[in-house]
């Protein structure tokens, strides 16, 4: 499939993905390269409370789970000057 | 992403080679104060690469990087303005494959470090006794020794709060197909100890390369065998008293998740129940990180801690969050 046959706001999801993806993967081990390469497209997204499906998770009854703290290593860092 | 508790909750990172500071300023369980403690894109010369391990002890804050360890002393007295570490050592092996760390201190105030092996599976002992190794010192870096080998990437361990023995997961071999080997929790009862790798995996598994040198039978086994490649990172005991009588003096694992199986497993918490030394039981604490059905996750867990209020903190490197874990209330 060539670029330019994508629409332009898909392209540009994409290319903002590699751009996440390059950054933080970089010095990770190789095997790991290979499973974040794999994952979702979603990388671009920055995580926040309100984002996470917490609901989706099962724990034991009477137990509940919060956000402590967010955006701990998040995709801000790729942008600042070196 | 370790994290270490000491009035301030410090987190090290793998990806991001930075270790951040983190506080609860009004007490509402939330962090509301992130400082950034170490950040090689701002300070080239300190070559902080994958800092993920980090340990505490008497006001400093070390963090180990791949072949390196620094101090940050009376780190809580500068979090605004952090002065240049202290290099206390820079010869530990550089290999990046596994080489990222998980450090602590012990109750014999040693400081433990591993060095994973620097490959899939190989034998590279004869060039470093050090690979595939856990090691301790003093903490000025003296006085260091061996405690464990055959360990092939430890990336979470911590002291029986009872007998004050080192437990420690271990990740297991790749391409020895979906199912195999298990991985590992394992206990050390006495210094010295072999736990298999590359001959044995899991106590059971001769390797296919390496098995034909030495029999499994030479080897310490795991306490639990583990799921195949599920990347049991942290581990703790839960001591506090905030969680039912049930889960007090068990195992939990936070279990980052498999990159090498066809089909996706891990990405949860699980606990190992235990009678006395052995387990019990392996299920379940958290799951759903995981959507079985798509194999598309939202989150990896990677390091477990409890507060002081016994809630269960878990860091998360996919969603880039800490999560409490509470009961009741």
């Amino acid at each position: 499939m060539k670029m330019a046959q994508l629409p332009l706001k898909t392209a540009f999801v994409v290319l903002f993905s590699f751009l996440i993806l390059s950054c933080n993967g970089k010095k990770e081990k190789s095997e790991e390269n290979q499973n974040e390469t794999a994952q979702e497209d979603n990388s671009g997204d920055t995580a926040t409370e309100s984002s996470l499906p917490l609901d989706r998770l099962n724990l034991p009854e009477g137990f509940k789970i919060d956000i402590y703290a967010d955006g701990i290593g998040g995709n801000s860092v790729c942008g600042h000057p070196k | 992403m370790q994290m270490v508790l000491e009035g301030t909750l410090f987190v090290g990172t793998r990806n991001e080679n930075k270790v951040y500071a983190l506080k609860d300023t009004n007490g509402d369980f939330k962090v509301d104060d992130i400082h950034v403690i170490a950040d090689d894109l701002e300070q080239p010369a300190n070559d902080l690469e994958q800092p993920n391990g980090i340990a505490f002890k008497d006001g400093a804050l070390y963090v180990a990087a791949v072949s390196k360890l620094y101090k940050f002393s009376n780190i809580e007295q500068s979090l605004e303005n952090p002065p240049a570490p202290e290099l206390i050592y820079d010869d530990y092996p550089t290999e990046f494959h596994h080489g990222w760390k998980y450090i602590a201190f012990g109750p014999d105030d040693k400081l433990y470090v591993p060095v994973g092996a620097p490959c899939n599976i190989c034998d590279r002992t004869d060039e470093d006794e050090r690979f595939g190794t856990i090691t301790r010192m003093d903490p000025d870096g003296s006085n260091r020794e061996i405690v464990a080998y055959g360990v092939r990437n430890t990336v979470g361990f911590t002291w029986h709060p009872d007998t004050d023995e080192l437990w420690f997961t271990d990740n297991n071999r790749d391409m020895m197909g979906d199912d195999l080997p298990p991985g590992e929790l394992n206990r050390i009862s006495e210094a010295g100890q072999h736990f298999g790798y590359p001959f044995c995996h899991a106590g059971t598994i001769p390797d296919p390369e390496f098995g034909s040198q030495r029999p499994c039978s030479d080897f310490v086994p795991p306490v639990q065998q583990l799921g195949a490649h599920v990347a049991a990172l942290g581990v703790k005991f839960d001591t506090g008293s905030m969680f039912p009588d049930e889960y007090k003096g068990h195992a939990f694992l936070a279990e980052h998740g498999s990159w090498n199986r066809s089909k996706k497993i891990g990405y949860r918490v699980t606990l190992v129940k235990l009678d006395g030394n052995n387990a019990v039981s392996y299920e379940p604490f958290i799951d759903g990180w995981l959507d079985d059905e798509t194999q598309e996750e939202f989150g990896r867990p990677v390091d477990l801690l409890f507060l002081e209020d016994g809630s269960l903190l878990i860091s998360d490197d996919e969603a880039n969050v800490i999560y409490r874990v509470t009961y009741g209330g």
